[in-house]
This record gives structure tokens, sequence and C-alpha cells, in this order.
């Protein structure tokens, strides 16, 4: 892999963000998509990209389920192939980007949310919802973080000085 | 479609400490360990459709589709021994008096019945299911197949909700469809089983549809689609492998006697005298006469 664990830390973060302003609330749709793509060995990204378009035509009927799946599936396969224009991604670091914002997309809150969901009905109750960052970049922890604070831009303070 | 509701009959649930031979570490001799071969046929009108709950690119009719994936081992498919495991579990909890999984009341100290069997987190369960895989090559085969796309079911009041054979009603005469992959043919998997009971391995039994009798008798729901009438399997054992309380192998006739004995003693215990009703009220249901 050519890009460095930070850049696809990096990307994986923004991939994130754009998926959640896009009101994707979990990883489900996410990796509903991508998952296959994922589990597969010789990570074809033509075949991902080409399933998407099929998707977003309406292949399969599933951009029409409820429970807000179509919109998320839609936003991803937006998201997503904003990230595949760029060309510059080999499979095994496109399988890493998607590893780290399912991750991140699992452990963030929206950012309109305000609170935890609403628990529904029949659902065990041990589900605790998601927990709140504390921190800009909460979702990533340990070493990446470390790293990824050492990246962040100068202040502008700093760029007078 | 329906889905039925089921209530067990009135009582209390039991807990009770795993006495120490229930360990999987040990063997009695008074108890059966060994494992049981079993064939799982797919009804010539159903199929069986375990999702991944991935989208795939696939082939239906020589164009390319995106569909619903089914589960797969390193290319083969399979029915994961985890959703056999919990459809003869969620039948064996209604057939006793078990706690709601969910609810996480039982523990490794305090098990009911079915958490006892089962397992519960803390305690390894003393019955497990092998992936199923394909009886032999080309035994099954995967298609691609429009289902009715899924809405959330009313809540019902019960303790356990099954679906019967029936097909989805039409809502409003405009139900849009999904493509899924499914399964079509016949799988072969493994029952495993340590320190079990011959009446606990004859409801075991019963709850995978082996009845003697007619009444008893059922298909076992596995996969997805259920509330499309889909997931039907006959279940028919192939072999059984015994290391205790002997080594034994047995087939055919043979093999037929044995499971027949532990579906009677079964059915001569005082479980029977309070679930034996209910029993045949599932069994109608899934064999669909209801």
């Amino acid at each position: 892999m050519s890009k460095s664990q930070v850049e696809i830390v990096n990307n994986a973060s923004l991939l994130a963000t754009d998926l959640q302003g896009a009101e994707v609330e979990s990883k489900s749709a996410f990796l509903s998509i991508v998952g296959s793509f994922m589990s597969d060995p010789t990570g074809d990204i033509k075949r991902l990209r080409h399933m998407m378009t099929l998707l977003d035509k309406g292949s399969g009927g599933h951009l029409d389920r409820g429970a807000g799946f179509g919109e998320q599936a839609r936003a991803v396969i937006r998201e997503v192939g904003r990230l595949l224009d760029r060309g510059e991604w080999q499979p095994d670091e496109l399988k890493s980007v998607f590893g780290w914002t399912a991750r991140l997309l699992q452990v963030r809150l929206p950012p309109r949310r305000k609170g935890p969901p609403e628990p529904s009905g029949g659902q065990a109750p041990h589900h605790q919802g998601k927990r709140q960052p504390t921190k800009p970049l909460g979702g990533l922890s340990g070493k990446n973080l470390d790293v990824l604070k050492s990246i962040q831009p100068p202040k502008p303070d700093d760029e007078k000085s | 479609m329906a889905r039925h509701g089921l209530t067990r009959p009135t009582g209390e649930i039991h807990r009770e400490r795993p006495p120490d031979h229930f360990d999987h570490d040990r063997w009695r001799k008074a108890l059966f360990t060994g494992s049981l071969s079993l064939c799982l046929k797919i009804l010539e009108d159903q199929f069986v459709s375990p999702s991944t709950g991935r989208l795939t690119l696939t082939r239906k009719g020589g164009l390319e589709v995106v569909a619903q994936e089914v589960a797969r081992a390193a290319g083969t498919p399979v029915i994961p021994g985890s959703g056999i495991k919990g459809a003869v579990r969620t039948v064996y909890e209604l057939l006793s008096f078990s706690c709601d999984p969910f609810s996480r009341s039982c523990d490794a100290h305090a098990c009911c019945d079915a958490c006892s069997l089962f397992g519960v987190l803390g305690r390894s369960g003393r019955v497990s299911f092998n992936d199923a895989r394909p009886a032999k090559d080309g035994s099954v085969r995967v298609e691609v197949r429009e289902v009715p796309m899924p809405y959330p079911p009313p809540r019902l009041e019960c303790d356990v909700c099954l679906y019967d054979l029936q097909k989805i009603q039409q809502r409003n005469g405009d139900r849009k469809t999904l493509a899924r992959e499914v399964f079509l043919g016949t799988f072969e998997t493994r029952m495993t089983f340590w320190n079990v009971t011959p009446e606990e391995l004859g409801r075991l039994l019963l709850c995978m549809g082996f009845g003697t009798a007619e009444s008893t008798r059922f298909f076992l729901r596995l996969g997805g689609v259920k509330y499309d009438g889909k997931g039907a399997v006959t279940v028919l054992p192939r072999q059984l492998v015994l290391a205790s309380p002997s080594r034994n192998t047995l087939q055919g006739d043979a093999l037929k006697r044995e499971l027949d004995g532990w579906i009677q003693t079964a059915r001569d215990s005082e479980w029977a005298k309070t679930f034996w009703p209910k029993l045949e009220e599932v069994a109608g249901l899934l064999r669909g006469a209801a």
C-alpha cells in the first residue's frame, strides 16, 4: 500500500462525516453496499463501481426498501462514488478505509442527533445506544489518535509567529 | 402470510445450577454424548435464504442484477449452524418453561431448561450444530428470486412468534419486490451433543419436527423470507455416532429405533403432560395446516 495509515484514517474520518451529514445513521446501509467488495480477496474496484451504478438505477429494487434504507443507500452510493472518482486507491487501501469508516459510523453520533436513539419496540433492553464522543476525533483511539493529533493543521496564531 | 403469536402453558420458570457433570470436557457414562448427522431437504416449492446482509452483483437470466447475498464459506453455499441452532432453540423455548434469552435473566449458575441445553453467557451449551453444507456436489443450486418487500409486522402479545407456510398477503394490491439469492436442494449438517439425557434428546428431536406421529411432525424453518411462507426444510436423520454411554454407530432401522426410543422417553415424561398439546399446536402451524 502506498498510502500511510494516517492518510487512510483521515480519509475514513472524512467519509464517515460526509455520510453522517447525508443522514446515514449507522454502518448497516454502508456495509451492505461495500461488504461484498471488502470480503472479495481480489478487491475488484470496477465491480464495486458497476454494482453501485446498477443499484442507483434501481436494480434489485433495494432502494425502495423502507425504514430509511433507500435514502441511506443513495447517500452511500454518492459519497463512496466521490471517493472512487479520485482514482487513487489500491484495493487494500480502500478496504482499510471502508473498515475504519464502518467503525466510525458505529461509534460516532450523527451530528444532528441530540441524544441516543429511542429504543424501538421489541429490541433487547440491554442496547445502550451509541457513545457520545467527547473530542473531535473521539471515534479514534490509541496510537493513530496520537499520530493524527500531531498532524493537525497549525493554528492561525502559529502562522503569524 | 400469517404471523402467529404463541404462548407457553402457565407455569413458572425453574432455574437450577447446572450440575458439574454438564461440563463439556467430561463425558458421563449415564448420559449421551455423540453426534447425529442430519439431512436438510428443502421442499419442492420452497427455498432457504440465509442472508449475509450484503448486496452483491450477480446474474439472473443472463442479466446482471444486484441481489441480497446468501451465506457462503469459501464460495460453498452454507446454512450457518448458528441459524439452525436458533431455529431449534426457539421451538424448544416455547415447549419448556424457559426464559426470554434477551432478558438476560439466566446466568452460568442458574439456568432454565433452554439455557442449560443451548447455553447462556458464561456457560457453553450441550448441543451445537455445524454449518450445513451441500449433501454432495451439485446437490444445491443458487438462484436469484424476486421476493416480496418485507414490512414491520404487527406486534403480538406472546412468548414466541412463528410464521405459517402461506404466502404474504398483498397490501394495497401493489407490493414491491427485492432481488435475493436463494438456495434450492439438499444440505447436510451434524448436531453434536454432550452429557444429554434421553428425555432432552427426545425433546430436541421433537423440536426439529421428528415426531413419530403425524400430529407432531413439521418442517423446520430456516433462513429469511419466512414472512412469505419460505424456509421450510424436512430434517432427516442419517447417522448417529455415540461416544457415551458406549461407542456405537447407528444407521437405518437401528438409528430409527434409537431415536424413537428417545422420543418415547420424552413422551412418557412429566414434560409431555404439560407441553404435548402445545407441540401439536406448533406442528399444525409449521406443517401448513393452519
